[in-house]
């Protein structure tokens, strides 16, 4: 569960997010939507305990966030949330296995089995030893979902995951969206696609720093 | 993972990787030859000292030669009058001593006779003396109108080396001169007090330890010269490898801040870095001792005239010295490198 009050995050003499209070449930997709700089980003890497607000509390699973220090926030990230990047970020020198093995040595001990096992999952089995410029945008994607889900987060959170995909590959992304919330997962997604808005089961609309919810 | 990690970052920038493990290991070859040089032949020289039978060189006060070298000091437990001059023996000038040989090789332990000391009309080459004179033991050498038959071949490691030795007698008989050009002289005990009592006889007195001395001084200078081209090669390599390591990190700022996303935490994303410089640290460490080795054989024989052995304590001094100035290089990078804000991915800065 996520619950938001009054959340300000201010850079310099900009106020990127202002009041911002919201609630995601337990096993909730909510999607994030808004036009460009309205703060999209900024409330997820809040969530996702990449940044810390100015002010307001931010509950999640059951944590004040805020209170965390740098080293609890990095602790805390690891082990319940799985991060999904617009540009998927992998790391280029590293096969599409050990991208996911490398969640699972940060977390706590690799598994080369388990891993494969995530990738088959998300249709990679057959791209395991592939380095990142040898797979299409979607097959990347995929390989960041795997990774991203490697350590059962309880929480997804997801940064335009299908921004930079074609038509076939963001179903394929989304199916494996779908298939996670139906497993119970949160989902949390920034997205500019009202197709995907209207697959959540909540739009939290922001606008100027502002959360219409 | 974390072996993979390292060393898949290292391989995608191995020249740059390559370029840095030269950088330590000319540092590291300067360490090696130094601590080589410092350890070894100052053990060896000391060694050389400890070896030297006679302390003393007992020159005529006035005149050319000692008529008599007569002195009863308690401390003088030995003597050996030396006659030197020079003839001609086939068209080539070469230096002759005369002495009595049996108490010169006493007084001078180091020395190394093939074959045997001359008696009579025999002569004992030194083994510059008898290759360029192309001599071996048995052969036969004419002086003047005299031939003598060679008992052996003489090594020293010293200027002895470019001498014929033969036997008092027979050196006054060739050179037609009598008495002795300086007198080698054993003291054990107050050695001021034996050159004071020397040169109230009227001669004048070297310690032979002032020439073993100025060797010392060469070698402290050879020492000091070379712990300061180390510093500051061991300097141009630990700044070498701060830009490899700040490239890099610059390089993989992006990486560094998916890796912090995905929770590395700062002491696992230091070790990571940290290792990448230890490999460096430690591969040009190992081959700087290997080129230390050889610049310190060559540093040995050109200027101390001495072969140095291996000491096994310098390769693990190397090794440790260039780790250390791997990590040192390498802080001020990883410190860059904790600082990246994770948040930047998510930007897609």
């Amino acid at each position: 569960m996520i619950i938001a009050k009054n959340l300000v995050k201010k850079y310099d003499t900009t106020c990127a997010l202002k009041d911002a209070s919201f609630t995601i449930e337990k096993g909730e997709w909510a999607n994030i939507m808004g036009p460009s700089g309205s703060g999209k980003t900024t409330l997820l890497n809040l969530i996702g305990c990449l940044d810390s607000p100015t002010s307001g509390s931010l509950l999640v699973n059951g944590i004040e966030t805020t209170k965390l220090g740098q080293k609890e926030r990095t602790r805390f990230r690891r082990e319940n949330i799985g991060l999904v990047f617009q540009q998927f970020h992998m790391i280029p020198h590293l096969t599409a296995l050990e991208n996911v093995m490398i969640a699972q040595y940060f977390h706590s001990i690799e598994d080369e089995k388990e891993a494969k096992e995530a990738l088959v999952h998300v249709g990679m089995g057959h791209r395991l030893h592939h380095m990142p410029s040898q797979l299409s945008g979607g097959e990347q994607q995929r390989v960041c979902i795997a990774r991203a889900l490697i350590n059962q987060p309880q929480i997804i959170l997801a940064d335009e995951p299908t921004g930079n995909l074609d038509k076939k590959n963001e179903e394929a992304v989304l199916d494996i969206f779908r298939e996670l919330h139906s497993e119970g997962r949160t989902i949390v997604i920034v997205t500019h696609n009202p197709e995907i808005g209207e697959i959540g089961d909540k739009i939290i609309q922001i606008s100027h720093g502002e959360v219409k919810y | 993972m974390f072996t993979r990690l390292v060393t898949k970052s290292l391989w995608v920038r191995r020249e740059r990787l390559l370029i840095s493990i030269i950088a330590v290991m000319l540092g590291a070859a300067m360490v090696t030859s130094l601590l080589t040089i410092s350890l070894d032949i100052r053990e060896k020289m000391g060694k050389e000292l400890r070896s030297y039978g006679a302390n003393l060189v007992v020159l005529p006060g006035e005149g050319e030669y000692i008529n008599q070298f007569n002195a009863t000091h308690n401390s003088i437990i030995g003597s050996v009058p030396f006659l030197y001059f020079k003839a001609e023996v086939n068209a080539k000038k070469i230096e002759f001593a005369g002495a009595n040989l049996e108490a010169a090789r006493k007084m001078n332990p180091w020395w190394h006779v093939e074959g045997l000391l001359p008696k009579g009309e025999e002569v004992l080459p030194g083994i510059n003396a008898a290759n360029k004179l192309g001599l071996k033991a048995g052969d036969m050498l004419s002086i003047g109108d005299k031939s003598f038959k060679v008992s052996g071949i003489l090594d020293t490691g010293t200027s002895d080396d470019n001498r014929i030795f033969i036997s008092m007698e027979t050196a006054e008989q060739i050179s037609g001169k009598s008495g002795a050009t300086l007198a080698q002289v054993s003291v054990l005990g107050d050695i001021d007090d034996v050159i004071k009592y020397l040169e109230n006889k009227g001669y004048k007195v070297k310690k032979i330890r002032q020439v073993a001395e100025s060797e010392k001084a060469l070698l402290d200078k050879t020492q000091l010269l070379m712990a300061l081209v180390s510093f500051f090669v061991l300097s141009a390599a630990s700044l070498s490898l701060f830009c490899t390591m700040i490239t890099s990190v610059l390089e993989r700022s992006r990486e560094i801040g998916l890796m912090k996303a995905l929770g590395c935490g700062n002491g696992r994303l230091a070790a990571i870095f940290l290792a990448e410089a230890g490999v460096m640290g430690v591969a040009g460490g190992i081959l700087g001792y290997f080129v230390g080795l050889l610049l310190a054989q060559f540093i040995g024989m050109e200027i101390f005239d001495m072969q140095v052995s291996i000491k096994p304590e310098v390769f693990l001094l190397t090794l440790l010295i260039s780790i250390l100035v791997a990590a040192i290089a390498s802080l001020l990078p990883i410190k860059r490198a904790i600082s990246i804000d994770p948040v930047v991915i998510l930007r897609g800065e």
